[in-house]
């Protein structure tokens, strides 16, 4: 045995100092036919030319590794009138102790800082000593008082330091869920201990979360004051005065935490307050975004160097966008971070977005010089931004400051706003009657312009969805729109103003989801100026459609429709069919299937792509618009091919007028998803579009975060076709967070996110926690549209097929009975097919296959019936029907 | 660095002088801290901090074995490195424990970042694969210990081990491709 293996050892170095050429015919000679001793060799050698397990680097194994070790060996030891009772951390250069101090009588916890390698030279002794005298004289609520320190037997520095009982910032902010506003309030007492401490002429130099702890009751501590500098990792960055008799090998130590190391600190320049102010502004960013402005691990120091002191790191605001975050992390860390923050996703971006961004950034300037010019400068910039005043580090536009100050006086500028259009009306009313002069009148028509716009930008600012609007200023809004009402209702002596008035309210409150208090206002809207302007006013024609659109919220639908009707003999007449709000009208009327019909529907939105391509031609945003419904007509008719090329078309107009990374070329891609997904067509193709959709609206959420929730729906459904039923829930989830956020719990999308998600459970078989949830949802809808609402009906009906699941068949039955009720009252005798289809399953479920069989039959008669024999719904009713069939024979 | 006095001092120690430790244990830490630095240039530039982290190790072996007769400085340095592999072990099976015991934590996820790295597992299986070299060649064995474990060079590990620098050069070569082919095979 030990013969062959020194046999082996030596054919194998001989091998090795022979070129590999030479190799083989030396092995075949010396081995002399023994195949198993050259096989043997021959490994060796192969597993000698690559790395392998031994060579891959062990550092921070080793450092947990000797961290354990060593505290395993301090506790129970004295330093000097400290005995270390715990062990607190471990750094490359030092370690932290928990100690007692034991002398008399009281008792006394401290935290001792020990630094490993002794000092060897009398001069780092004495500076050590003086430094100490310094950072004894720091006295501030937020800093950590230095208690004593001295030097080991050893030779080892070491400070005694108050124990601060508390946890690092990051953690705390996350564990307590502070928000951004919560966060950026805490840092403020940070900034003031550093303030106090550079005020003394004490840097700091290694600012990180870990030494800001955070007491339970919310008290900022920093720790570590000025130690950098004496104790090793920062001794050869004093600045200015080296130790003399410094021995080579101290030098050189960069600081021990390079995410946090100020480009200057890296290159090893002189440290000034201004690293401190960068590190504030890493750690804050890092308490904002949730991660670091730069990855830098496995980076070598030349590496680091160069991303610290060259790369522009990603803006809070940008980092949480999906390219941000593509290099980082994925969806649930992202999740993760927001529910740490308490909010959604895309309020996160929003509030990091602008003076946020550029407050850290200003903190995190490369250039020293650019940076804050302290602390306190720092600490009022964040102050300024609470108080929504124009913040320092952003540039000074006259737009951002009319912005800020728009945003910090929401009610009496919007009440500055709707004063403006009453005023502006007015004049032009004045100037109309009275027609003074050529000047006066196009002083108005400018004004005209001007106000419209103003109206338009209130719309904007009110339109549910809109991110620029907080949740929370809804009742602001709110009651600005009462008081606007307040305002209109005087207007009695100018009907046409007043009317204009009512209209714009009404489709406030619309976009708000009062349905009940849009359709009464806009109802006054019609009245006032139909009389003002007769049955054929085409202004008439346009409250009407605004208050059809409120009707079909409100769910009345006959009387949307008639108005619809009405609207549309008034714009063609006026106009002739070739017109662009004839077309608007037809699209509006056919977009609400139910009670327009489905036959009825498609006649329209063929109509109306092709009024519009005969009024812009192919390639027109319009067309593109008419393509997508056309589209959605060709999906429900089973129709999957034709749907995709229309959607298609659509998506390539849009490409063209918008580019590609445009929501509404993401909204075309979602639609085409979704084919691809409910046809079974092509998961993959299906899955890449959502995502790719996905991204670009992330990417551009400013506008248009809503429209998210399709896409966020279909991925999930996709997701959970596919079985990934985790990964589906997180994203109903999101969606659902979404929803929350903008609308508030009480809101038909909410409720709508609430169905999405029950669904979801429902698909994965958790049919109790889709009960759970079409409950709450059923709830919400019922208490916000009444017990008689079609939408209710509908959430009847959900709630009803879960029961099925769940083997509760009395309650189903008596829910899809009320259903159909409602549907009947709302749609005439012949409705509510989908609702007897479900009575059908509940029946087969039962057992009771004659029932079953009835009534399946009938819902397919009725679909038929109401000439939507096409949709989709009724060929796979028929196939329920057939399958129904075949098991009864 | 007087490496001559190093010497006299360990063996001043060794013969019962224990002022003599207080003297030395800087000197050795220094030039620990030489040594390591001077032999991590080449390697990874992340191992940077390694270096000080073998020499705190030596160090912290010194305070804690004062008791130990040391016959010189490479004495010490074969010590260190024994002590190294028992410490890394040691942990690597406390954490493999605690790994399956369902604690997660932080740490759990630094060692996400760090996949490039010698794992728990590798080391536990270097470990187990050195002991099997253990039987086949002691003196390998020592070599793989001193060079792997404690990181001395080629050098260091000839005058620790009382060998020659070409010998330690083909022991390590082959210790070195048999067990990364072992490991390789697991």
């Amino acid at each position: 045995m030990k013969s062959r293996w020194n046999k082996i050892k030596r054919i194998f170095s001989e091998a090795l100092m022979l070129e590999k050429d030479d190799r083989a015919r030396y092995l075949d000679k010396i081995c002399e036919g023994d195949s198993e001793l050259m096989g043997e060799v021959l490994s060796l050698l192969d597993s000698h030319e690559v790395p392998g397990t031994l060579d891959q680097p062990m550092h921070n194994l080793r450092m947990s590794a000797i961290s354990l070790a060593r505290s395993n060996l301090m506790l129970g030891r004295m330093i000097g009138k400290y005995k270390i009772i715990n062990d607190l951390g471990h750094g490359g250069m030092g370690s932290v102790y928990l100690a007692e101090r034991a002398d008399g009588e009281y008792v006394q916890r401290t935290a001792v800082k020990l630094q490993h390698s002794p000092f060897v030279s009398e001069s780092q002794v004495k500076a050590f000593k003086s430094e100490r005298q310094i950072l004894a004289s720091l006295e501030h609520d937020h800093i950590a008082r230095i208690l004593d320190g001295g030097l080991t037997d050893h030779g080892q520095p070491y400070y005694v330091m108050e124990f601060v009982d508390g946890k690092p910032i990051d953690e705390y902010c996350d564990e307590k869920r502070l928000t951004v506003h919560e966060r950026l309030e805490l840092f403020q007492d940070v900034c003031s201990a550093v303030q106090y401490a550079h005020r003394k002429l004490v840097v700091h130099r290694d600012l990180k979360p870990s030494n800001i702890l955070v007491t339970n009751e919310g008290s900022v501590k920093l720790l570590d004051f000025g130690i950098a500098k004496v104790l090793g990792n920062g001794g050869e960055l004093t600045g200015g005065t080296p130790l003399p008799d410094l021995q080579p090998e101290w030098q050189g130590f960069q600081p021990l935490t390079p995410s946090y190391a100020s480009p200057e600190q890296v290159r090893g320049e002189t440290i000034t307050t201004a690293s401190d102010i960068y590190q504030l502004g890493v750690v804050l960013y890092e308490l904002l975004v949730g991660f670091q402005p730069y990855k830098l691990e496995g980076d070598s120091p030349e590496e680091l160097e160069r991303t610290i002191c060259d790369s522009e790191p990603l803006c809070p605001g940008k980092r949480l966008t999906q390219s941000g975050l593509s290099r980082l992390a994925s969806t649930s860390d992202l999740l993760q971070i927001c529910e740490a923050r308490d909010t959604a996703v895309s309020q996160l971006r929003r509030q990091l977005r602008g003076d946020v961004d550029a407050i850290v950034m200003k903190a995190m300037q490369k250039e020293p010089d650019c940076r804050y010019d302290s602390a306190e400068q720092l600490a009022t910039d964040i102050r300024r931004y609470l108080a929504k005043k124009p913040v320092l580090a952003h540039p000074q536009t006259k737009l951002y400051r009319a912005e800020k100050y728009i945003r910090r006086n929401p009610v009496e500028i919007t009440a500055a706003v709707l004063v403006f259009i009453l005023l502006a009306a007015y004049i032009i009313t004045i100037t109309w009657h009275t027609q003074i002069t050529h000047a006066a009148l196009d002083e108005a028509q400018r004004e005209a312009d001007k106000s419209a716009q103003v109206v338009e930008f209130m719309l904007g600012m009110f339109r549910a969805g809109d991110p620029r609007v907080n949740p929370g200023d809804q009742i602001t809004v709110r009651e600005l729109l009462e008081r606007g009402l307040g305002e209109a209702n005087r207007l009695d002596n100018q009907p046409e103003l007043q009317a204009n008035m009512f209209n714009v309210i009404g489709k406030v409150y619309t976009s708000l989801g009062r349905y009940h208090d849009a359709v009464e206002i806009l109802e006054k809207a019609v009245d006032i100026q139909r009389g003002f302007s007769g049955d054929t006013g085409t202004e008439t024609a346009r409250y009407m459609n605004d208050l059809a659109v409120a009707l079909t919220r409100q769910g009345i639908y006959q009387e949307a429709y008639s108005l619809y009707t009405e609207s549309l003999d008034i714009l063609i007449s006026q106009y002739g069919e070739k017109h662009p709000e004839v077309a608007n009208t037809m699209a509006l009327m056919g977009s609400w299937i139910p009670v327009t019909g489905f036959e009825e529907s498609t006649r329209l939105r063929y109509k109306v792509l092709e009024i519009r391509i005969a009024l812009y031609g192919e390639n027109h945003l319009l067309t593109a618009d008419a393509y997508m419904r056309v589209g959605q007509i060709e999906r429900s008719r089973a129709n999957p091919e034709k749907a995709i090329h229309l959607f298609g078309k659509a998506m390539e107009i849009r490409k063209n007028e918008l580019g590609p990374v445009h929501p509404d070329v993401a909204e075309s891609m979602i639609f085409m998803a979704d084919v691809y997904r409910l046809y079974n067509m092509d998961p993959v193709k299906s899955e890449k579009l959502y995502r790719e959709a996905l991204a670009i609206q992330d990417e551009v959420l400013g506008e248009v975060h809503v429209s998210r929730l399709h896409g966020l729906s279909g991925m999930a459904t996709l997701l959970s076709d596919k079985g990934d039923h985790a990964a589906a829930e997180e994203l109903y989830l999101e969606g659902l967070m979404i929803r929350r956020q903008i609308y508030g719990e009480q809101h038909p999308s909410t409720a709508e996110g609430i169905g999405h998600l029950a669904s979801g459970y429902s698909r994965m078989g958790d049919h109790e926690k889709a009960e759970y949830y079409l409950r709450k949802s059923l709830g919400i809808w019922e208490t916000l549209l009444g017990p008689d609402h079609i939408a209710v009906s509908g959430a009847m009906v959900s709630l009803g097929n879960t029961l099925v699941d769940r083997q509760k068949f009395d309650e189903a039955d008596s829910l899809f009975t009320r259903a159909l009720e409602i549907q009947t009252q709302h749609y005439g005798e012949n409705s509510g097919a989908l609702v007897i289809a479900a009575l059908g399953r509940l029946y087969q479920q039962r057992g009771d296959l004659d029932v079953a069989e009835q009534h399946l039959r009938e819902a397919v008669e009725l679909f038929e019936h109401t000439g939507s024999s096409e949709h989709f719904d009724v060929v796979r009713l028929r196939e329920k029907l057939e399958e129904l069939l075949v098991t009864r024979n | 660095m007087d490496t001559s006095r190093i010497t006299q001092l360990l063996q001043a120690h060794a013969s019962g002088d224990q002022n003599a430790l207080d003297e030395l244990i800087p000197l050795v830490y220094s030039e620990m801290h030489k040594i390591a630095r001077g032999r991590l240039i080449g390697e990874r530039p992340d191992h940077t901090f390694s270096a000080t982290a073998l020499v705190h190790e030596a160090y912290l072996k010194l305070v804690d074995f004062n008791r130990i007769d040391w016959q010189n400085r490479y004495h010490f340095f074969g010590m260190a490195s024994q002590v190294m592999r028992n410490i890394l072990v040691d942990y690597a099976v406390k954490r493999q424990v605690q790994k399956r015991g369902g604690k997660r934590n932080r740490v759990t996820l630094d060692e996400e970042h760090l996949k490039e790295e010698m794992s728990l597992d590798d080391i536990i299986s270097v470990d187990h694969a050195l002991q099997r070299l253990e039987k086949l060649d002691e003196r390998q064995a020592k070599v793989v210990e001193c060079r792997f474990f404690g990181g001395l060079t080629i050098e260091e590990t000839a005058n620790t081990l009382g060998m020659s620098e070409p010998t330690v050069s083909r022991d390590w070569k082959m210790a070195r491709a048999w067990l990364n082919r072992e490991l390789k095979n697991v």
